[in-house]
Formats: structure tokens, C-alpha cells, sequence
């Protein structure tokens, strides 16, 4: 009797021990820690520069996001070679809403250089940045469906996996903990009491994006979701445009606000920074080799 | 009393066998290899700027000394380094053609060195027309850090 109850202890033990060591197998395991990079921390950082494109360039809104995406596909040569030649066409597609962002731009910038920004005339082109933006995914189609020919299944899973990590990015950059209050607000000098006044201002008067955010992220899905089947036909991406013109416009609206805002605020030092900060990216939106 | 026991007895049995079998089938999750647990995300700021590695017909990182990849919503990662992926990582990776950048690191650089055309206004020459790129899969050389560009 012992025996046999010995017996049953040491089963169930082993029971016990074998559940305790593979229960952690499926189980939530700890996070890995994010690898947040502050722009001002580590300057060369690739992620820094991912910010500042974000939070300085949107036209083509999401269509801009994709073409980023292709860089780090892990591509053999030959691949990669292909994928070149349609990242270029994809470029040029966006080549009106970008002269239209160019436009804005300069506007903000010599705006205050004079110390005097006409509210009326931004507005309008950011209207016209986003209206270009709009037009972009018609264009595209075709590039859009050779994309998806060329790659292989695992590969456009990738690709997808970076569209979402650079809505990510996007977002930090915009509305998250390097929107432009902080993160131009940083770079120009501008006081902490400075920033603050800014933020409490534009939060007073920018609604928030909530549509828009998830008009952007309900493309998203549906562009993830075809995107990985066999077949894929992005004509039938009805809501491409909607959130191209929506991401477009939002960022757009969001560095327009805050010029805006900071104008009446800055020192003459702090005013001659933003406004070379302003041009300096002019230049800087399709991507260069590191020299 | 006897009943009883073999009654308890054949009901730890079959109740530790299944436990055995649904663990396992959570620890293999489709792949013929040990994978650990899941969590929501990668960190998008290490999934845009790293290039993955393909195996098992899908893409894979290699992030804080383990193997990770999608699967669903969620992702996984290699309990255990297959063998496949261990060789993988003690190659010596081909020279790879820089990565693109698409801004300048402007923090440390002075307002005057900017880019600001002389006289104000004015739109800057247009950028280069990107270069090709290629080279084979990168993935990140068995560092686990952020690459650098």
C-alpha cells in the first residue's frame, strides 16, 4: 500500500515537474526592451533619420511609407535590382505631391523669415499638397501590383511588417514623443516654458485626428492583408487615396500649426534656426548613399 | 481504497500526457524547431532599419541573442539557435552597399551649415537620383545591437 502511494506521489510529481518546465514554452514571455533612440541623443542613428524624414516629408501620405519599406527587404542583388526600378517609379509618381510639399515648405519658411505667416495661403497648399497626395495611388497601381509579382511570399511579408513598423515611426514622429514641439523645439533652442506654451496652445486648437488615424489604419490592414495573399490587385485598395491624402495632410497640418504657433515666440537666433532647419530639408526627401 | 488509487494513478497519466502534448505543440508552433514564448511587437525601430534573414519560408531577425519572426499577429522567437541559422550567423557577411539616408544628422551640425541657400529663399538642387543597391540577405552579422548606417 505504501509502495503503491509512493508510486502515485512520484507520478504526479513528474506530472507536475514536466507541466512546470514546458508551460513557459507558449506562454507570454518578456518583452525584449524597446530600443528607443532620442533624435538628439545619437546622432547617427538610422532610426534618427527615419524620424526626421517622417516628421519633415509627407507627400504620397502611406504610398511614401511603402516606398521606405523597400530598403531593408534583404534582397539578393538581383532582386533588389529589380525592386530599384520600381522604387524609382514610385518616386517619380510622388514627384507632384512633392513639388507641392516644396512649395508649402518654402512658403512656412520665408513666412517666418518675415515674421508673418498668412494663414490663408498655407492652408491652400496644404489643400494642394494633400489633393496631389490623393492622386498618387491611382498611379501606382501598376507599380504597386509589379511589387507584388516580384516578390516572393516571405518577402512581401516583410515588406509589410516594415510598412506597419514605419506607420510606427510615423506616428512618433508626429504626434508621439518626437513630434515637432519637442523634437524641432529641441533643435532650434527653444526654452522648456517655450515648448510648453507651444504644446498647450496646439493642443487648444488642433482637433484630434482620430478619423483619420483610422481611415490610415484600417488601409493599413486591408493593404497587409492583400498584400500577403497570392493574388493581389491594387486597384481594388479603395481606401489608398483616402489615407494617402489623410496621412499627407495631417503631418502637413500638424509642422504648418506649429510654425504658426512658435512664430509670434522666437528669438531672432531661435527664428534664423528654424528657418534654415525648414530648408535644409527641402533637399532631403528620396533618399541618398551615405557619403 | 485500491480502486481509488488506480482510479487517481491512470488520471495523472493521461492528464500529464496531455499537458506534454499541448506544451509541445506550443513550443514547436509549426516550425521543426523549440520556439519561446510570444509578445506583441518587435521594435519598429529595429524592424525598419534591419535587413531579415529567410528561413523556413519566412522572414527572421536576429535580436538580443535569439531568432525572431511573425507568426500571425504576434511574434516568436528560436528557443533553442536552429543549426541552420547558428551557421548562418558565423559567416562572414558579404560588404553590403551603404543603406540609404535620407536625412542629415542636423543635431551637432551649426544652423549656418544647414543648408540654408545663401540669401534665403531659393530651392536647393534637386537630390541624386538614388543608387542600386544589392548584396546578399544581411541580417545583422550575429549583433544583436541596432546597425548602424
Amino acid at each position: 500500500m505504501r509502495s503503491r502511494q509512493r508510486k502515485l506521489a512520484v507520478l504526479m510529481g513528474m506530472g507536475m515537474w514536466m507541466l512546470a518546465s514546458f508551460s513557459g514554452c507558449a506562454g507570454k514571455a518578456t518583452r525584449p526592451p524597446p530600443q528607443t533612440v532620442g533624435d538628439t541623443t545619437v546622432e547617427s542613428s538610422p532610426v534618427t533619420d527615419l524620424l526626421q524624414h517622417h516628421r519633415h516629408h509627407h507627400h504620397g501620405g502611406v504610398l511614401m511609407l511603402i516606398t521606405i519599406s523597400l530598403d531593408t527587404l534583404g534582397l539578393s542583388p538581383e532582386e533588389q535590382a529589380r525592386i530599384e526600378e520600381i522604387r524609382s517609379d514610385l518616386v517619380a509618381k510622388m514627384g507632384p505631391a512633392r513639388s507641392d510639399e516644396l512649395q508649402l515648405v518654402e512658403l512656412l519658411a520665408n513666412g517666418l523669415e518675415e515674421s508673418s505667416l498668412d494663414p490663408t495661403k498655407v492652408n491652400g497648399a496644404i489643400a494642394q499638397m494633400a489633393t496631389s497626395s490623393e492622386a498618387v495611388h491611382a498611379s501606382a497601381i501598376g507599380d504597386l501590383n509589379q511589387l507584388h509579382a516580384v516578390l516572393t511570399p516571405p518577402q512581401r511579408g516583410t515588406l509589410v511588417d516594415k510598412l506597419e513598423g514605419h506607420w510606427q515611426l510615423w506616428k512618433r514622429a508626429n504626434t508621439g514623443e518626437r513630434r515637432p514641439t519637442v523634437a524641432i523645439g529641441q533643435e532650434i533652442g527653444l526654452t522648456p516654458d517655450q515648448i510648453g506654451r507651444v504644446q498647450n496652445q496646439l493642443d487648444a486648437q488642433t482637433p484630434p485626428p482620430s478619423e483619420h488615424e483610422n481611415e490610415i489604419q484600417d488601409y493599413l490592414r486591408d493593404f497587409s492583408h492583400a498584400f500577403r495573399a497570392d493574388t493581389f490587385d491594387a486597384g481594388t485598395l479603395k481606401a489608398a487615396s483616402g489615407a494617402n491624402r489623410h496621412l499627407a495632410e495631417w503631418g502637413a497640418t500638424r509642422l504648418a500649426r506649429f510654425c504658426e504657433v512658435v512664430n509670434p515666440m522666437l528669438t531672432g537666433e531661435q527664428r534664423q534656426k528654424l528657418v534654415a532647419l525648414l530648408r535644409e530639408h527641402l533637399d532631403h526627401d528620396e533618399g541618398q548613399a551615405k557619403e | 481504497m485500491t480502486r481509488l488509487l488506480s482510479y487517481l494513478r491512470k488520471s495523472a497519466l493521461v492528464g500529464t500526457l496531455c499537458a506534454t502534448a499541448l506544451s509541445l505543440a506550443g513550443c514547436y508552433a509549426g516550425t521543426g524547431y523549440a520556439v519561446g514564448g510570444d509578445y506583441d511587437d518587435l521594435p519598429p525601430d529595429f524592424v525598419v532599419t534591419t535587413e531579415p534573414y529567410y528561413f523556413e519560408g519566412r522572414p527572421v531577425y536576429w535580436y538580443h541573442d535569439h531568432w525572431h519572426y511573425r507568426d500571425g499577429n504576434h511574434w516568436r522567437y528560436y528557443r533553442s539557435e536552429p543549426a541552420p541559422l547558428r551557421q548562418y550567423r558565423s559567416q562572414p557577411r558579404l560588404q553590403r552597399p551603404a543603406p540609404r539616408v535620407y536625412e542629415r544628422p542636423s543635431p551637432s551640425r551649426p544652423p549656418a551649415a544647414r543648408g540654408a541657400p545663401p540669401g534665403g529663399g531659393g530651392r536647393p538642387a534637386p537630390s541624386r537620383p538614388p543608387p542600386a543597391r544589392g548584396g546578399a540577405p544581411r541580417g545583422d552579422g550575429g549583433d544583436h545591437r541596432m546597425p548602424r548606417r
